[in-house]
């Protein structure tokens, strides 16, 4: 239980956030983002399917052989995807059908995959599952502030940006914000430690 | 060493009694005959539309600099880019690249004449909505397109098209005048937006002045822009060759794409109707307007005369498929934004002749007579 | 060469272990996850008072019982089911009847049918009159996304085919997209079979064998 590490995995789902600054997952990014809802409920689902697949890998990480790690995570992420899937058809029936296409995708989705492959396997359990929860809930965010800027320029008048030609150019513009706030802390950042 | 290279980016002056701004002024003088042309068809509103567009053009572009550069220094406006004019051209073509008033469904803010009770543009007094439009589009022009790329020489499209295109597709349109004042056959819709067949002489004729309707108001009189066309190649401003050879690639594209199927639809019964239904491509829709001066930009076009010609080539086809086979009216702005970035990789395949170039055949043949 | 062997083993030893798992996993949360039920809430008693005026609100129609759902022997519905279907995923859910107001006796059959592949089933409601001619039909659940604007479930095509459907006694996939001018086809091919399905379920009903 490294505390530095463990510090490091919680905040990395800000400072290198999956969305803004790893650039992974773009495809249900821009797809589902078109209003607070739908952004919402994926990317609730995929946090969801972050965390319980980078705990799970974390606990067989010594178990699974090299050689076939891929397959077998994959067959982990898609046991989880698919039950969450009948979860939302069963208990959340609008919000299913509206982003019923995208949730079979999110078993490929970058995110999950590559934190699998560079994180849970090779980090203890605890750190990997706050690795996942701050993952999970940065990409949340991301997506949701994306979908809440695309829909509230939408209501306004400016409809190109409902649809995903607008909503790249948003996540352009977003993703230079962020990386431009991101350059002033760090910079402070230094400066104090310079300083002190 | 490193001193020794410079690299510059386009205009690219080689005179020293050259610079942006004369290039620029150059380019204002010969929008007059346009400009001149829009208002007498077109009404006092597109006096308005330029005058708001060069105003936030010209603004936006200083924003910018305070933003990016800090605060306003002292020597701030001594050194302000917009000095170099490329902003005010941005504004005039932008807003001749517009309708003279339009209406947004969204929000309606335009002032009508009083006591109507469906208002058509015809009725619009003010049109604050266009006034919004032209903001909305020279800001994504200006800062979006010109300055966040890096300034002047470093845009990666036409920023008057790109500003354009961008305000027509953010919001949907109500309304759109194309009309003008009531001249004859300037009251009837664009030809673009119908018709398919042969093209009689009269309306031909009424295009080339520029007498008949548009949904931007700057394209329509053939004469003003060829005498624009020729100001700019005598003052050497603009390479006469990529205007002609777009201007002869949609009558050559549209003679076969548009007369072909016109004539296996039975739509087009002779080979007149084939050559008007040509011209009259090349003489509506924005071509004229956008070949002299928008693809002839020096940022975003080819620097070879190969290049400009396989540039030409491109836009012109891309215009002529959009206008032929998806019946949009808009091909042409459409075909220079594509055509704008695809000329980096034109200029990656075809390289200029290196200076002092001699062809391998000629040496062998010096060769052989130095040795006899 | 026996270390190779060993290390082949136990890969798929792992792989066989860990999908046996995740499969029995899921099988567990299959049983124990809430079903759709086709049962008379506010929302089908809505869609079926549009469909066939009963002289009241949807309200008082739920609240005062004018439709009311048959009890169908479930294992002889399934059987029906599987030899009438015309794929797989077809069938008929639930068949109510209207027992007061002004449509009584009228028959409405909720069925489901597959439209495209990979989606959920289309649910349909059909009410079909005493004679087994068609009333009307409406959608009670779809999440197909047709190209375009020319899907059956465009309000302009669905209009279309509401007309079409109005007194027959068979459908087919072809009359509807003929009539309605929609251009989704394995849409249309599900809001047929479930339509014919439903026709054919209305003798059965009336004869007592279900």
């Amino acid at each position: 239980m490294n505390k530095a590490r463990l510090k490091d995995a919680a905040l990395g789902g800000l400072l290198s956030n999956p969305v803004f600054v790893l650039v992974l997952g773009m495809c249900p990014t821009i797809a589902q983002s078109n209003t607070v809802v739908n952004a919402f409920g994926l990317g609730a689902a995929t946090a969801i399917v972050l965390i319980v697949s980078n705990l799970t890998i974390s606990l067989l990480r010594k178990v699974i052989p090299d050689k076939v790690r891929l397959p077998a995570y994959i067959v982990i992420i898609a046991t989880f995807v698919t039950l969450v899937q009948m979860v939302m058809s069963g208990l959340l029936p609008e919000l299913y059908s509206s982003i019923s296409k995208f949730i079979p995708l999110i078993v490929v989705n970058c995110i999950i995959l590559g934190r699998a492959e560079s994180f849970a396997s090779k980090n203890d359990v605890l750190t990997s599952t706050i690795d996942g929860i701050s993952m999970g809930l940065g990409f949340l965010l991301a997506i949701c502030l994306l979908g809440a800027v695309r829909q509230g320029l939408g209501l306004i008048g400016l409809t190109l940006f409902t649809k995903p030609a607008g909503g790249f150019m948003v996540l352009g513009f977003l993703m230079a914000l962020f990386n431009y706030l991101m350059k002033l802390y760090h910079d402070r950042h230094k400066s104090l430690m310079k300083g002190a | 060493m490193k001193e020794n290279l410079f690299v510059s980016v386009s205009p690219h002056i080689t005179e020293a009694k050259n610079s942006v701004g004369r290039i620029m002024t150059d380019v204002l003088i010969s929008l007059c005959p346009v400009v001149v042309a829009a208002v007498f068809f077109f009404g006092y509103g597109v006096m308005i539309n330029i005058a708001v567009a060069v105003g936030a053009c010209i603004g936006f572009e200083l924003l910018y600099d305070a933003g990016v550069r800090g605060k306003f220094k002292k020597g701030y406006f001594k050194n302000a880019s917009i000095k170099d004019g490329s902003a005010a051209v941005t504004g005039v073509i932008l807003a001749l690249n517009f309708p003279t008033f339009l209406k947004v469904d969204a929000w309606d803010l335009n002032i009508y004449r009083a006591n109507i009770n469906f208002p058509t543009t015809a009725d619009i007094l003010f049109s604050f909505d266009t006034v919004i439009m032209l903001i909305v589009a020279s800001a994504f022009a200006i800062v979006v397109v010109k300055m966040l790329f890096g300034g002047i020489g470093k845009n990666f499209v036409n920023p008057a098209a790109a500003g354009r295109v961008f305000a027509f597709m953010t919001v949907s349109l109500a309304a759109v005048q194309t009309i003008g004042l009531g001249l004859d056959a300037s009251t009837g819709a664009t030809w673009l937006s119908g018709s398919t067949g042969g093209v009689s002489g009269s309306v031909l004729l009424n295009m080339f002045i520029g007498n008949t309707g548009s949904a931007a108001v700057g394209e329509t009189c053939a004469i003003a822009i060829i005498i624009g066309f020729i100001y700019l190649v005598v003052r050497k401003v603009i390479d006469f060759r990529l205007p002609l050879v777009i201007v002869g690639s949609t009558f050559v594209f549209a003679l076969l794409l548009s007369g072909i199927t016109g004539l296996v639809s039975g739509e087009m019964a002779s080979a007149e109707d084939v050559f008007s239904n040509a011209l009259a491509h090349v003489l509506s829709g924005g071509l004229l307007f956008g070949a002299v001066y928008m693809a002839t930009d020096y940022a975003t076009s080819p620097n070879t005369p190969l290049g400009r010609a396989i540039f030409g080539i491109g836009i012109a086809l891309i215009t002529v498929l959009i206008r032929v086979f998806a019946s949009a009216p808009e091909g042409m702005s459409f075909a220079i934004l594509i055509m704008n970035i695809v000329a980096p990789l034109i200029d990656r395949y075809i390289y200029p002749k290196p200076f002092g170039y001699e062809k391998p055949e000629k040496k062998k043949k010096e060769k052989e007579e130095a040795a006899a | 060469m026996k270390n190779s062997v060993k290390n082949t083993l136990r890969c798929v030893l792992v792989l066989s272990v860990i999908s046996v798992v995740c499969v029995a996993l899921l099988a567990v949360a299959n049983r124990f996850l809430p079903k759709y039920k086709p049962s008379l809430d506010l929302n089908t008693v809505t869609l079926i008072n549009g469909m066939i005026p009963s002289g009241a609100d949807a309200q008082t129609a739920l609240d005062e019982g004018y439709y009311e759902m048959l009890a169908l022997d479930e294992k002889k519905l399934a059987d029906f089911n599987k030899s009438n279907r015309a794929e797989a995923n077809n069938a008929v859910l639930a068949v109510y009847k209207a027992v007061k107001g002004d449509s009584a006796g009228t028959y409405i059959v909720e069925a489901q049918a597959q439209g495209y592949a990979g989606n959920d089933p289309i649910v349909m409601l059909t009410a079909i009159d005493e004679s087994g001619a068609i009333i009307s039909v409406v959608t009670k659940k779809q999440t197909e996304n047709s190209p375009g604007t020319n899907g059956i479930f465009e309000d302009k095509h669905f209009a279309l085919l509401v007309e079409y459907v109005k007194g027959k006694t068979d459908i087919d996939s072809a009359g509807i997209s003929a009539s309605t001018g929609a251009t989704s086809g394995y849409s249309i091919g599900g809001v047929a079979n479930a339509i014919s399905i439903s026709l054919k379920v209305i003798p059965e009903v009336k004869g007592g064998k279900l």
